[in-house]
C-alpha cells in the first residue's frame, strides 16, 4: 500500500487547512497510518496460518476462520483511512480551481509575469466563500466516514475485543469445535489503540467544524456592521470588487500619471475593506 | 525504515529548531532506536510465534501459551514507545510554528499599514506587497540568518513541558517493560492455561539474540532519559539565571547614556563586578552560553562581554541590567566570582586574551538561541 503517495498529495492540502486540520492530518499519519504499517500489520500477519481448530476435519479450519473474520481488521482500517482522508482532496481541487481563476485574472489585467504567477501559487487561500462550503463538506464527510466505520467495527467485532477461544459449528465441522485465535491480547491492545485515535480524530473534526462555523458567523457580524465595504469582503478576498478596483486603478495609473488623486481616493476604500475582511 | 518516514519527516523539522542536547537526543532516536528497530530487531522477532514450540499435541495450546507469555511483542512495544516519546516534540513544534505564524501575521499587518502611509503615487499594488513581504522577513521573531526560533516566554515553557512529558513517557515505558517481561527472556516458559491439559514446557525462539536486542534497546532508552534530564537541567539553570538577573533591572533607560559618559569618567577606577555576577549573566545577543560554569569559562565570558560593550551592543533589553551592574563598583567581591579586575586601559583593547579562549563558549550557528 503506497501510503507515501497519499502523504504527498495530502501535504499540499495541509497549507490551506486550518490549524486544527493540520493537527488532524498529523494524528492520522503518525498515530494511525504509521502504527498500522509498522506495528499492526505484523500482528495480524499470521492470523490465518496460526488460526487453529481442535479438529482433523479438512476444510473446517478455513470455514471457521471465514465465519469469524469476514474482513480482517487490517483491511478495514486501511479502507477507513483511505475514505477518511480523501475528502481533503475536494478542498485541494477547489483551491487549484481558485488559483487557476486568479492566474486568468492576472493574464487579463496584464500582470502575467513569473513573479506574480509564483505569488499566486504560494500564497495561502483564505477559507471564505465557496471554499468555506467545500471545506465544511469535506469535514462533514470525514466525520460521517469515521462514525460509519466505528459502527461497522462494533457490529463485526462486538466489544472491540479479540476472543481467545471461539466455538465454531459451520459445515463441514462435524460438531462444535474449539478454535483458537493467535495473539488475541496484542490484537485487543491495537484495536483499542486504533479506536482511541479514531475517537480523537472525530473530536478534532467536530472542533474544526465548530471553529469554521463560529469564524464565519463572526465574519458575517463584521460584514453587517460595515455595510459600505460591500459583499466582496465576505465572498473571498481575491475576487472582491475592491480587488478588481485596485487592478483597474493600476492600469489607469500606468497609462496616465494625472490620475493619482483617483488612486488616493481608492486607497481609502481599500483600507476600509481590509479592516472588515481581516480575520 | 521507509515506513518510519512519516514520523521522520516531522522530526526533521524539530531537529532544526532544537537545542544542542535536543539534537543529540533526536539523533539517538533516529539511529539507535528507529533504524535498529526497523532493520535488525524486526527480523529477529520475525518468527516469534511460528517457532514458539510447546511440548504438547493439544490443538490451540501453543496459541494460548504464546498469548500468555507475550501479551504484546517487544517490537510493537518499542514502536509504541518511540511514537509516544516523540509526540511531545511534535506538540512543541506545532506551538512554535503557530507562534511564528501569528507574529509574522501581526508584523505583516503593521508593515502594511506603514507601507500604505508612506506610499507614493508611483508604487503599484504588487510592488507594495513585495516590499511588505520583504519587511515581514526582517521584522519577524524568527532569526532569518540561522533560520532558528528564539526560545522565550510561553514557547520556552512549552519546550520545558514537552521535555518533562517525554521524560515521564520514557520512564513509564521502561518500567512497563520491566513489569511485563523483567529484563531477560528465559528460554523455557512453563504454561498452564486452558485448553492445555497440564503445565506444558514451551520454548521461545532465539532467546539469546532477543536478549541482546532487549539490553541494547533498554540501554538506549536509559541514555535518552539521561539526555532529557540533561536538557532539563540546562533549561532550568538558564531560567534561574534569568530570574537572578531581573533584580538588576533598576533603570535601563539611563544605561545607554551612562555608557557614553562612563569610559571617560571612570577609566581610572578599578572595576569589580558584584558578587554573583557570573551566575546572573543574561545573554545580550541571545547566544547559548554553556551552563558548565567553571572559572575559566566565566572569566572568558566576562572578558567577552567587556570587549563587546566597547564595540557597542544593539540589543539593549537584555543588556540593561548587565551594563548598569558592571559600572557600579562593588566592595563585596567573593572568591567564587573570580572575575578579573579591569585594568585602566581595558577599553582600548580589542580583545582580551583569556585562558579559556581555546574552549569557546560561543554558540554554533545551528543552535537554538535561548
Amino acid at each position: 500500500m503506497n501510503w507515501a503517495g497519499l502523504y504527498t498529495v495530502l501535504s499540499g492540502v495541509n497549507r490551506h487547512s486550518t490549524a486544527i486540520g493540520r493537527i488532524w492530518l498529523s494524528v492520522i499519519f503518525i498515530f494511525r497510518i504509521m502504527v498500522l504499517v509498522v506495528a499492526a500489520e505484523s500482528v495480524w500477519g499470521d492470523e490465518k496460518s496460526a488460526f487453529t481448530c481442535n479438529t482433523q476435519q479438512p476444510g473446517c479450519n478455513s470455514v471457521c476462520y471465514d465465519h469469524f473474520f469476514p474482513i480482517s481488521h487490517i483491511r478495514l482500517w486501511a479502507l477507513q483511512l483511505i475514505l477518511v482522508t480523501t475528502p481533503a482532496l475536494l478542498v485541494a481541487m477547489h483551491v487549484a480551481y481558485q488559483q487557476h481563476q486568479e492566474k486568468k485574472l492576472l493574464v487579463l489585467t496584464g500582470h502575467a509575469d513569473a513573479k506574480h504567477m509564483e505569488e499566486v501559487k504560494k500564497h495561502k487561500m483564505r477559507i471564505a466563500g465557496s471554499l468555506w462550503w467545500t471545506y465544511v463538506c469535506s469535514v462533514v464527510f470525514r466525520l460521517l466516514f469515521e462514525a460509519v466505520f466505528m459502527y461497522i467495527f462494533y457490529m463485526l467485532y462486538p466489544g472491540y475485543q479479540m476472543m481467545r477461544l471461539v466455538k465454531c459449528e459451520a459445515y463441514p465441522c462435524p460438531n462444535t469445535v474449539d478454535c483458537f485465535i493467535s495473539r488475541p491480547t496484542e490484537k485487543t491492545i491495537f484495536t483499542v489503540f486504533m479506536l482511541v485515535t479514531s475517537s480523537v480524530c472525530i473530536i478534532l473534526n467536530m472542533a474544526e467544524l465548530v471553529y469554521l462555523v463560529v469564524r464565519a458567523c463572526a465574519r458575517r457580524g463584521q460584514h453587517h456592521s460595515n455595510p459600505s465595504s460591500g459583499k466582496g469582503s465576505f465572498y473571498g478576498h481575491k475576487h472582491s470588487s475592491e480587488y478588481k478596483q485596485n487592478e483597474i486603478n493600476q492600469l489607469l495609473t500606468e497609462q496616465d500619471g494625472s490620475l493619482k488623486d483617483m488612486l488616493r481616493r481608492n486607497s481609502g476604500l481599500q483600507e476600509k475593506g481590509d479592516r472588515c475582511s481581516a480575520c | 525504515m521507509g515506513e518510519w518516514s512519516f514520523l521522520g519527516d516531522f522530526l526533521e523539522k524539530v531537529h532544526k529548531h532544537s537545542t544542542v542536547v535536543g539534537k543529540v537526543w533526536l539523533t539517538v532516536l533516529f539511529i539507535f532506536r528507529m533504524l535498529v528497530l526497523g532493520t535488525a530487531a524486526e527480523s529477529s522477532w520475525g518468527d516469534e510465534q511460528s517457532d514458539f514450540m510447546c511440548d504438547t499435541q493439544q490443538p490451540g495450546c501453543e496459541n494460548v501459551c504464546y498469548d500468555k507469555a507475550f501479551p504484546i511483542s517487544h517490537v510493537r512495544f518499542w514502536v509504541l514507545q518511540i511514537i509516544f516519546v516523540s509526540t511531545p516534540s511534535l506538540v512543541y513544534m506545532g506551538h512554535a510554528m503557530h507562534t511564528v505564524r501569528m507574529e509574522e501575521k501581526r508584523k505583516m499587518k503593521e508593515a502594511e499599514i506603514e507601507a500604505r502611509e508612506n506610499k507614493n503615487g508611483g508604487d503599484t499594488y504588487y510592488q507594495q506587497k513585495c516590499s511588505v513581504a520583504e519587511k515581514e522577513t526582517k521584522l519577524s521573531g524568527w532569526d532569518e540568518a540561522g533560520g532558528q526560533i528564539i526560545l522565550r516566554g510561553s514557547l520556552l515553557n512549552t519546550y520545558v513541558y514537552s521535555i518533562l512529558i517525554r521524560t515521564a513517557m520514557e520512564v513509564a515505558f521502561i518500567v512497563g517493560q520491566y513489569v511485563l517481561y523483567g529484563i531477560f527472556l528465559e528460554t523455557l516458559y512453563i504454561c498452564q492455561r486452558a485448553p492445555c491439559p497440564h503445565p506444558v514446557n514451551c520454548y521461545v525462539s532465539r532467546p539469546t539474540e532477543k536478549n541482546v536486542f532487549i539490553v541494547f534497546m533498554l540501554a538506549v532508552a536509559v541514555l535518552s532519559l539521561f539526555l532529557s534530564l540533561a536538557e532539563l537541567y540546562h533549561l532550568g539553570w538558564k531560567k534561574a539565571k534569568e530570574r537572578c538577573s531581573r533584580p538588576y533591572k533598576a533603570s535601563p533607560s539611563t544605561a545607554p547614556s551612562r555608557l557614553e559618559s562612563a569610559p571617560q569618567a571612570e577609566r581610572s577606577q578599578m572595576y569589580t563586578p558584584p558578587p554573583d555576577f557570573n551566575q546572573c549573566l543574561s545573554s545580550p545577543n541571545g547566544k547559548f552560553i554553556s551552563p558548565f560554569s567553571n572559572k575559566m569559562a566565566s572569566q572568558q565570558n566576562t572578558a567577552n562581554f567587556a570587549t563587546e560593550r566597547v564595540h557597542g551592543q544593539e540589543d539593549a533589553a537584555g543588556e540593561g541590567p548587565f551594563m548598569k551592574s558592571s559600572y557600579v563598583e562593588s566592595p563585596e567581591v567573593t572568591s567564587e566570582c573570580a572575575a578579573p579586575a579591569f585594568p585602566e586601559n581595558y577599553f582600548n583593547e580589542k580583545r582580551r586574551f583569556s585562558k579559556a579562549s581555546r574552549a569557546s563558549s560561543k554558540a554554533r550557528s545551528d543552535d537554538l538561541s535561548v
